[in-house]
């Protein structure tokens, strides 16, 4: 039995003939989607929140969406990925006063999701640094203290609240990543290691592991050709798809020239015993690709080189 | 054990880079073995043994590179002698015409000649022309058909190779009792045929019943779906392979191949698998992407179909 568990993080676009579209469009695209990441052999699935709308339309209940995909070979849906719009006027986690809501909208969200055994609810820790800025010790602590409550929030339904820190988000620096994981508690936040992101910030993603190895629930392992050297995370109005300096951060695993040192990361896993799921991404793959293609590249690296490392 | 493997003829990769995504794709869907196909040159790199050479050294070379990508090996080489190539001065060959064997025999010889350097164990070949070129309308035709694919099936066999020929559905063997004419006229021992699903359902003829009229010939499988029967017998006018196969004839197929399990397919293919089974058939099952505008989502989708619905394991 393997200590690993393939989980993919669903970003999908598929051409069609009225051209992209996501699987939530039709009940025909997602059972393409569904028996394209089975087949590769993904046994979990990760998602935003909010598809629970759009699923539950499709399939009736959460549920009835997750007994599809066991019949199509997804064990189950492992990761959620809360989507919350910051605005310090409504929530945003550096502005205590909106804090209640943050709190109260997970927890609206989640009770949706109650009868599956979601493991974690992933979430930006910050706003966009942009909206943040001056980062300042103080917004990191508000910060911390807002997923404080979250996440004793989410034990409630038996699901970890997890920081996830995008390259332009507003804890993003080594130091501040750490900062905010000593702030916060050790029962209710855990550290989610996105590999790419954290490239892109200049961060080693296998040194931040080392030293949160004790928090880390759960990973997304996606490669990045390029380290941000024109601080396109502070940029307006976008740093994902805007930024000067590329129109594609992300790319498979094992794309040539990838800057995440994957098999590194492995040997960390394995040290540490790492067990349980790791989630494979690769967010924006359509800008000169497609998701059929690296979804299989993916997990072609996955079964013939990391499993090599840590079976 | 079943062998299966991947034809990538719907693939067209150039840049090693390329051809390496299309190999890590083919094997994240478990397929260990593919299939190639013939084609001409330095645009065409796996399209003949020599480009193969130029690009990866050697048989061996080529073997490595397979396996940096989780690729076993090559199981058969599709070769059309009346593909116009340059390394053949594009001059386009028929088996039916006596003048054209010798060459056809040592075009096929490179094939053959790869394969047995690399391992593989099937020639796949196009026998004839399109039916529309009327290539057996001449007396003795099938006679000649006969002598060159023997001559083929001879030296292969002295290769360890097994000579497969591929019936189309807009082959001159369709026609008439072309086919049965020419399995009399040829040798088993040198002469098999390469069964392919959706270009027999293309041509009205349901694979089930075919496989077991012609069991006994049967070396090789090819599996795809259709939707479309040429139920018009279109092929046998002009210029099919522009008007009907490229251009979709008056049923207005953009495509006439695709994924196993597509709705509407005419192909059984559970029921088909069931039959291989059930005889013990023991040559190779090439799955294709053959038509697909997207052939790594197609054969995703065939590996889905053939773990959770026919119940294959995973190589």
């Amino acid at each position: 039995m393997s200590a690993l568990r393939w989980s993919y993080m669903d970003h999908w676009r598929a051409d069609t003939p009225r051209g992209p579209m996501t699987q939530y469009g039709s009940r025909r695209l997602m059972d393409d989607f569904v028996k394209q990441i089975s087949a590769v052999g993904f046994e979990g699935l990760d998602m935003f929140d909010f598809q629970i709308y759009g699923l539950t339309q499709m399939f009736g209940s959460i549920e009835k969406y997750q007994e599809y995909l066991q019949d199509h070979g997804i064990t189950k849906i492992v990761n959620l990925f809360r989507g919350i719009m910051y605005d310090p006027r409504v929530a945003d986690p550096h502005v205590r006063e909106t804090h209640d809501e943050i709190v109260e909208s997970t927890r609206r969200m989640l009770g949706m999701w109650e009868g599956l055994q979601v493991e974690n609810l992933i979430v930006m820790p910050a706003s966009l640094y942009a909206d943040t800025a001056p980062v300042t010790k103080d917004k990191i602590k508000a910060a911390a203290e807002c997923w404080n409550r979250v996440g004793e929030a989410s034990a409630e339904f038996g699901v970890r609240t997890t920081g996830h820190h995008e390259f332009f988000c507003a804890i993003r620096t080594e130091e501040d990543i750490l900062s905010f994981y000593e702030w916060t508690d050790p029962r209710y936040v855990s550290f989610f290691c996105d590999t790419a992101q954290h490239c892109i910030a200049g961060v080693d993603p296998v040194a931040l592991y080392l030293k949160l190895h004790d928090r880390c629930s759960g990973f997304h392992f996606k490669d990045t050709r390029e380290v941000d050297t024109t601080q396109a995370f502070a940029s307006r109005p976008d740093a994902e798809l805007m930024a000067p300096q590329t129109a594609r951060w992300f790319y498979e695993m094992g794309t040539k020239g990838g800057l995440v040192d994957f098999p590194r990361l492995m040997h960390a896993l394995k040290e540490h015993e790492f067990t349980g799921w790791i989630t494979v991404e690769h967010d924006k793959a359509n800008i000169g690709g497609d998701y059929a293609e690296s979804t299989a590249l993916s997990m072609w690296y996955a079964k013939h080189v990391l499993r090599e490392i840590y079976p | 054990m079943n062998r299966w493997g991947y034809a990538v003829n719907a693939w067209a990769p150039v840049r090693r880079e390329h051809q390496e995504r299309m190999l890590k794709v083919v094997s994240a869907c478990g397929f260990g073995h593919i299939e190639l196909s013939c084609g001409s040159g330095r645009w065409e790199p796996l399209g003949r043994p020599e480009w193969i050479a130029r690009n990866h050294g050697s048989p061996a070379g080529f073997l490595g590179f397979l396996a940096e990508c989780g690729i076993d090996g090559v199981s058969s080489f599709y070769f059309d002698p009346g593909l116009l190539t340059e390394e053949e001065g594009f001059i386009p060959r028929s088996a039916a015409d006596p003048g054209d064997r010798d060459a056809i025999v040592a075009t096929a010889a490179l094939f053959t000649d790869f394969l047995a350097d690399i391992g593989g164990s099937v020639v796949v070949a196009r026998p004839t022309p399109s039916q529309w070129q009327q290539p057996l309308a001449r007396p003795g035709a099938i006679g000649a058909v006969a002598r060159c694919w023997e001559a083929v099936g001879a030296y292969a066999r002295d290769r360890g190779v097994t000579l497969a020929l591929h019936v189309d559905f807009l082959s001159a063997l369709r026609a008439d009792d072309n086919l049965d004419r020419l399995l009399d006229a040829t040798d088993p021992a040198l002469v098999g045929m390469a069964l392919d699903t959706a270009e027999l359902a293309v041509a009205a003829l349901d694979p089930v019943v075919f496989y077991r009229q012609y069991r006994e010939r049967v070396v090789h499988v090819q599996i795809k779906n259709t939707r479309q029967a040429d139920s018009r017998d279109e092929y046998a006018l002009p210029h099919a392979e522009l008007n009907l196969l490229r251009g979709g004839g008056s049923y207005g197929e953009q495509r006439w191949f695709h994924d196993l399990d597509t709705a509407g397919g005419l192909v059984d293919v559970a029921g088909f698998l069931a039959e291989l089974d059930a005889t013990g058939y023991d040559g190779w099952r090439i799955v294709e992407s053959d038509h697909s505008p997207h052939p790594a989502e197609t054969a995703m989708h065939n590996s889905w179909f053939l773990r959770h619905v026919v119940g294959v394991k995973r190589s």
